[in-house]
């Protein structure tokens, strides 16, 4: 065993290397900063705000991590578990209530220090509801349940829910807690001079932006992380076209294109610098039901246009294999409200036949509104699934139409494309925002279950594991196969073309991290 | 000339209010603008405060009204995405626009004009058939296509352009080809039968046959009279000089108006639509007016027959 004796000469010999590191530290971190280059992004769209309070916009939530903190965050690995953020740690006072220690230390992009006073006013009505307070925030969504937020001291506060909320944590994580700093809020005046560059204390700080063009960010040194951020600098440049994104990463333009298409795989896995990057997020493909429609509202008829569809072959087919089958709706990444044992939506053509026969289907038509590829391969899915329901005996027709707006004019009376993503990973954040009272499917008079809306208020309050998960799975089992106001499809992926010397790995949902969390950064 | 005029400026005026009443309802029954900029994902309540603030809310009759008044008053609306003036969003992307279906035009004209003319002037030989396989390909092959053809050659295979973007001149020239390269195939087409058209008349066989030289025949007798025609053509070309450009700006992330009216239209920016497309017209009307009173000065026999009313 060996044992550590400090004597003179040791302690002579740590003071030198103490002073070596001392000289060499601050070259190394300037020889550090003159490494890093500034990154550039081929993104496909522009963000309608940067606040992410205003909008659940993609390319919204692509920027926000590089802007903005959470007290608390997701760690982006499959499991979605929660690490420190702003807040150094956190407790549980009570059923409603977290106990956030906040860091100190911490400054924001403009310098100022960042306080619980931040939080109270990151977290009030004042910024969640937006412009006029006028309920046009999406933040709401997440952070509805938000009672209030008490001082304890300039670095310790508690958050409080309406009643009893076991999210709490997840959603002090989730979309719309980004915090910001209320002193350049007030001092901007106005959501309009807000939103030219919001400050917050994230690893990047807005420089520019120039509407459908380009959005430019710099590195915030100060980041309390430590060491500076990966990069000096983030260009994001906006360029819609998938194949002049593709041109401009091929060319070296970019060294980073979001939204490639499966067909563009082959094409960046042949070339020598590049590579695809991204797989599934935490969002899933499904094709939502009018169960108002005299066909389909059949339980019968739902359910085998869900057996007919062979999804393996379909995500083999049409996506390489790269996208997941899941077990119900929910993901993996729920945690403890995951029910493992929950089966994947079976392919079973005799039952399918069975069920349409019992149901009295004689070959009516339904309807299929269709977008043109607004998902990726959604035309080609359609196309094939269309086939595999003709060989069950289901007369399913293709009709394209040019936006939602169209598809969902009341009456409906039809299946059509969605894709829904996990705002917090768990149920309420889920298959509750959707299926729920205020979800899109009941908004729209398309499908209605009590004893699922009984389950969803109770799951709500819910706080014992066990108790949970008895809840979650009778609501799974309702949107499976009792009741079901959707088809599930497939989970949803996120893909990514990238220089093969960018070292960067793609998250769990649609937000980037260019910053010194992302996985890549970690490792090194 | 006076009434003229005025009848001109009548037609305008009614073909500007259809154009733009049209995309008024078009653009209102065809998607709700609170799903595209919003997003599938955003609340009830968000979606429903979105249509309050923007108007959505009331009758499109209402609607209408509204916004007929207000483009008396010279306010044309606000842009749902960027928040500012549509009509100052709109014309901060027509310099980028110009900037590249000017050179284009004059690209379009400087090569599309020799061309018809020497294809005309060789007809059934040899060249005429080389010159007019190349228009109708140029004519035929998409924009889209030629645009991502020329970024594979030149900034792909030979590393020489960049693929898109903006900033600097040799963002231009890619583009610059791409429009030009077609309008300049059409233009071609349109000289060359102009010319031959001419050619033909009994005119040019007595010019021919009083041994004016054949160059002088040209010059002072088929290229007047054919110029009508091209002049036409050319003023469809000078009155798309504004969105002419929608699929090459897009193929080549440029930023101007067609870009513009892509991007807006796809998130139904409804007041940008409607101001691109009211500026639209009213530069392809203008154009046009400015193309007959062109007739007139190249022909003075329309000018005095419409002067006449026939």
């Amino acid at each position: 065993m060996n044992t550590f004796t400090l004597t003179r000469r040791k302690l002579l010999a740590s003071g030198a290397a103490g002073g070596m590191i001392a000289m060499i530290g601050p070259r190394f971190a300037a020889a550090q900063d003159a490494e890093r280059h500034t990154l550039r992004v081929g993104m496909s769209g522009f963000p309608p705000a940067i606040d992410p309070v205003l909008y659940t916009h993609t390319a919204t939530r692509r920027l926000a991590p590089q802007i903005f903190d959470t007290l608390v965050a997701y760690d982006q690995t499959p499991a979605m578990n929660l690490r420190p953020g702003l807040a150094e740690r956190w407790e549980r006072t009570d059923d409603r209530s977290v106990k956030l220690f906040l860091r100190q230390g911490v400054t924001f992009h403009d310098g100022g220090a960042f306080t619980a006073e931040d939080v109270t006013f990151s977290l009030s009505p004042q910024h969640l509801l937006g412009p006029d307070m006028a309920g046009k925030a999406t933040a709401m969504e997440t952070l509805e349940t938000i009672d209030s937020v008490e001082v304890i001291d300039p670095h310790t506060v508690i958050v409080r829910a309406k009643g009893s909320d076991a999210l709490l944590e997840k959603r002090l994580a989730s979309w719309g807690a980004e915090i910001v700093s209320k002193a350049a809020f007030d001092a901007a005046g106005s959501w309009d001079a807000w939103n030219t560059a919001p400050i917050g204390t994230g690893p990047y700080r807005i420089v520019s932006q120039t509407l459908d063009q380009e959005v430019t960010l710099i590195s915030h040194d100060a980041y309390w992380r430590g060491l500076p951020p990966p990069y000096a600098g983030i260009e994001f440049r906006i360029i819609p076209e998938t194949a002049s994104r593709m041109n401009a990463l091929a060319a070296g333009e970019v060294d980073i294109i979001t939204d490639i298409a499966p067909d563009m795989f082959p094409q960046i896995e042949n070339h020598p610098d590049l590579e695809v990057a991204g797989g599934p997020v935490a969002n899933i493909r499904a094709l939502v039901i009018d169960t108002t429609d005299p066909i389909l509202g059949k339980v019968g008829v739902r359910r085998a246009l869900s057996l007919a569809i062979d999804r393996k072959a379909l995500v083999q087919a049409l996506w390489g294999d790269r996208l997941t089958i899941p077990n119900g709706y929910q993901l993996s990444s729920f945690g403890d409200a995951y029910i493992e044992d929950f089966p994947q939506p079976a392919y079973d053509p005799e039952l399918a036949r069975q069920l349409l026969a019992e149901a009295g289907y004689a070959g009516e038509t339904i309807t299929y509104k269709l977008l043109n590829n607004y998902y990726p391969n959604q035309v080609s899915g359609a196309q094939v699934m269309v086939e595999m329901w003709k060989a069950v005996g289901l007369n399913v027709e293709l009709q394209m139409m040019e936006n939602f707006g169209q598809i969902q004019t009341s009456p409906v009376h039809a299946i059509y494309d969605s894709s829904n993503t996990a705002t917090i990973p768990d149920p309420l954040g889920f298959p509750w925002r959707i299926f729920g009272p205020s979800g899109q499917n009941v908004r729209l008079g398309l499908w209605r279950n009590e004893e699922y809306f009984a389950l969803g208020e109770k799951l709500k309050v819910t706080v014992d594991v066990e108790s949970r998960r008895s809840i979650i799975r009778r609501m799974l089992e309702i949107v499976d196969r009792e009741d079901p106001p959707v088809v599930i499809l497939h989970g949803s992926g996120q893909f990514y073309g990238k220089r093969k010397d960018v070292a960067w790995v793609a998250g769990q949902t649609l937000d980037l991290d260019f910053g010194p969390f992302n996985a890549a950064s970690v490792q090194n | 000339m006076v009434r003229y005029l005025l009848i001109r400026l009548l037609r305008a005026f009614i073909t500007i209010t259809l154009v733009v009443t049209f995309a008024f309802i078009v653009l209102r029954v065809s998607g709700d603008p609170a799903i595209s900029i919003m997003g599938d994902n955003a609340s009830p309540e968000a979606m429903a405060a979105f249509r309050k603030e923007w108007g959505l809310d009331q009758s499109i009759f209402i609607q209408y009204f509204n916004y007929v008044t207000a483009i008396f008053q010279g306010d044309f609306g606000h842009s749902m995405r960027g928040g500012g003036p549509a009509l100052d969003l709109v014309v901060s992307r027509i310099p980028a626009t110009v900037m590249l279906t000017l050179p284009a035009l004059l690209l379009k004209v400087a090569i599309g004009v020799p061309a018809g003319i020497y294809a005309a002037l060789h007809h059934d030989k040899s060249l005429d058939r080389t010159v007019m396989v190349t228009a109708v390909a140029g004519y035929t092959v998409p924009s889209f296509v030629l645009g991502l053809l020329l970024v594979q050659i030149f900034a792909l295979w030979m590393p020489l352009l960049p693929t898109g973007g903006t900033g600097e001149l040799s963002h231009l020239i890619l583009p610059v080809l791409t429009l030009g390269i077609g309008g300049a195939a059409i233009l071609a087409r349109f000289v060359r039968s102009a010319m031959l058209e001419v050619l033909g008349q009994p005119y040019i066989r007595t010019a021919n046959a009083k041994g004016i030289p054949w160059g002088a025949v040209v010059r002072a007798h088929a290229l007047p009279n054919a110029a009508i025609p091209t002049v036409t053509i050319i003023g469809f070309m000078v009155g798309s000089l504004i969105a002419g450009s929608v699929v090459t700006e897009s193929v080549f992330s440029w930023p101007g108006v067609g870009n513009l009216l892509v991007v807006s239209v796809t998130a139904r920016d409804l007041s940008v639509v409607q101001c691109i497309l009211l500026l639209v017209a009213a530069t392809m009307v203008l154009s046009n007016m400015f193309v007959d009173i062109l007739y007139g000065i190249l022909d003075p026999r329309l000018s005095n027959a419409n002067s006449e009313g026939r």
